[in-house]
């Protein structure tokens, strides 16, 4: 049996008047790797947020490696989970290494300095995301590809045994959102699990296991990309009409070409 | 590298500190040889100049050190906590509120009954102060909010500290609020080291330990969060150790501003921008430039004598005017 090592029950968020999750319950397997799709609104960063613990919850739970998240230490529910968030905003021009060794944060004691060990750690998630040559770059002057591929270092110098990433490749070109993507398929046949946000719907359905579509706060379906990605539900859901194609490798490959008659 | 370069700034600073601790030892409007004095002090002779130097000079020395020290500490620290380098102790009305509280006594005439009364005050204030800033954002609130409520409660603070100055019974008091508000260190005896020293202790002890926590909060609330950082309690650590610190400091010599606004801005660079060095290397930058000032207002000749306070806002206002251009250049 495979170990469950996150898990949403029931879960229900509200800001003021506004349900932005509806019940959703969403399990995730070490190895696995689930993609969170849906339109702008519908839930996706909140349930990340409520998955990470950052979010409380108006209803249901959730549960990390069978314990209730909200009784976690801090501390260790930082250790297990790395969350890369959406805007990822950094604060001051710090020295890229620098950055990346914050990611070492939640296995220092308060007064600790990362030690050889974590140096170590923080140099193979450098190379990882293919952003060594950048180590003494101030993050300021970062492009914005970069500065997602450093970010990413960050989470994976934390060791976490999940990761939860909002919209991670958004602004990245084409080669390095199939890097992003790469390396956490890797951490994933590695043993670990990824929940990733994502807009771009073919990449979703190339590199994820399942895919979990949302809208309005409700999960629709979770099943593998081939079963949830339909010409129907792609219309009824984000309002639009596409040509599936499945190429060769038999990925699917999803073209948006017009709004659906109701849209307009 | 300049964070290779770290332990270089941090011995200049502390030779700083140490060589202008000497200077303002000797400067004042007696000059006397300070060897021979201490000579003196060893074979327990006394004289004016021993008076001078024990009763004197070497308060006012020990307090610029410890108040230049709060101010620096507490505005890296509190820069960090809000991410924002216009912040400072002042800008949350820590000051203000030590200031007013300190106003109420004096105008009062409370601290005639005793001593300990002024210094208890300011803490109340600063305390005060904080607690209403909290009260208004609360646990969730952002940067925006509460610069906005610190605002509001210097702008509170300084309609009453007006008022007492409108209704003071006579010139004497409303000269005792006005110049004591500038901040001044000329009147510091022991008593007041003493009296400050404590509180001072206990909130330089809290900040020692947030720099972690701060170095992460560069990634942001959330990201700090989810790697185990507790921020609501990190911003009551701060915001509690800089009432206990800034509290002390004001009510000993008054509200010294643009310290902990223009040190940390100053030195953050030479320690790579991160906050975790930046609070000691700030509080040996506060030394110095309170020192220095204190040193200035002493040495430059006028009528009545310069307060310190003055000086530390002669120039700190136009830096912060600076800031504020530097900024708006380089935001979108």
């Amino acid at each position: 049996m495979t170990e469950r090592l996150l898990e949403a029950r029931s879960v229900s968020v509200t800001m003021g008047s506004i349900q932005c999750l509806n019940r959703v319950d969403l399990s995730l397997n070490a190895g696995e790797m689930i993609g969170l799709i849906g339109p702008n609104g519908s839930g996706k960063s909140s349930l990340l947020k409520a998955m990470v613990g950052l979010q409380k919850t108006a209803h249901g739970s959730v549960w990390l490696e069978g314990k209730n998240i909200d009784h976690c230490d801090s501390r260790e529910r930082g250790k297990a989970l790395g969350y890369l968030e959406q805007s990822g905003d950094v604060h001051w021009p710090l020295p890229v290494k620098r950055l990346v060794e914050l990611g070492r944060t939640p296995h220092l004691q308060g007064w600790q300095s990362p030690c050889e060990q974590d140096q170590r750690r923080v140099e193979t998630a450098l190379k990882q995301t293919d952003t060594w040559h950048l180590m003494e770059r101030t993050v300021t002057t970062l492009s914005g590809g970069e500065k997602c591929r450093v970010l990413l270092a960050r989470v994976l110098a934390g060791e976490p045994k999940i990761i939860l990433a909002d919209e991670p490749i958004a602004a990245l070109d084409p080669a390095h959102q199939i890097m992003v993507m790469e390396s956490l398929r890797q951490f994933a046949a590695a043993g670990g699990a990824v929940i990733i946000a994502l807009h771009d719907l073919s990449i979703a359905a190339r590199y994820c296991d399942q895919l979990a579509l949302l809208k309005e706060g409700n999960l629709i379906i979770k099943a593998s990309p081939g079963d949830v990605i339909t010409e129907a539900r792609l219309a009824s859901v984000y309002g639009i009409k596409a040509t599936l194609r499945r190429d060769e490798n038999d990925y699917l490959s999803v073209t948006p070409y017009a709004l659906t008659d109701e849209e307009k | 590298m300049t964070t290779q370069r770290v332990p270089m700034w941090l011995g200049l600073l502390m030779g700083s500190v140490i060589v202008l601790f000497f200077i303002s030892l000797t400067v004042g409007r007696h000059s006397f040889s300070l060897w021979q004095t201490v000579q003196e002090l060893l074979a327990q002779e006394q004289s004016v100049y021993t008076l001078i130097l024990v009763e004197l000079r070497l308060p006012r020395s020990l307090v610029a050190v410890i108040v230049g020290a709060t101010l620096g500490l507490c505005g890296a620290a509190m820069q960090g906590l809000l991410r924002n380098p216009l912040a400072s102790p002042g800008i949350l009305g820590v000051s203000s509120g030590a200031a007013l509280f300190s106003v109420i006594v004096l105008y009062f005439g409370f601290h005639a009954i005793s001593h300990w009364l002024l210094p208890i005050a300011g803490m109340a204030g600063a305390l005060l102060a904080i607690v209403l800033v909290y009260a208004l954002t609360g646990n969730d609130s952002t940067i925006t909010t509460i610069i906005l409520a610190g605002v509001a409660i210097n702008a509170i603070a300084a309609a009453c500290i007006s008022l007492a100055i409108n209704l003071a019974p006579s010139p004497y008091a409303v000269r005792e609020i006005a110049l004591w508000t500038l901040g001044d260190l000329s009147k510091v005896s022991l008593v007041n080291l003493w009296l400050m020293l404590p509180t001072t202790l206990i909130g330089w002890f809290m900040l020692v330990g947030c720099g972690q926590a701060l170095n992460a909060l560069s990634l942001g609330e959330q990201t700090a969060a989810s790697m185990g950082v507790n921020v609501a309690r990190l911003r009551w650590r701060i915001f509690l150790a800089t009432a206990l610190a800034v509290g002390a400091a004001v009510a000993t010599v008054g509200a010294i501003g643009f310290i902990g606004l223009v040190i940390p801005h100053l030195l953050r660079p030479l320690v790579g921008y991160e906050p975790r060095r930046l609070l000691f290397v700030s509080a040996l930058g506060g030394a110095v430039m309170l020192l220095l000032a204190d040193i200035c207002v002493r040495l430059i000749p006028s009528q009545t004598p310069l307060q310190v306070g003055v000086l530390t806002a002669l120039v700190g206002a136009p830096f912060f005017l600076y800031l504020i251009v530097k900024s708006r250049k380089e935001l979108p």
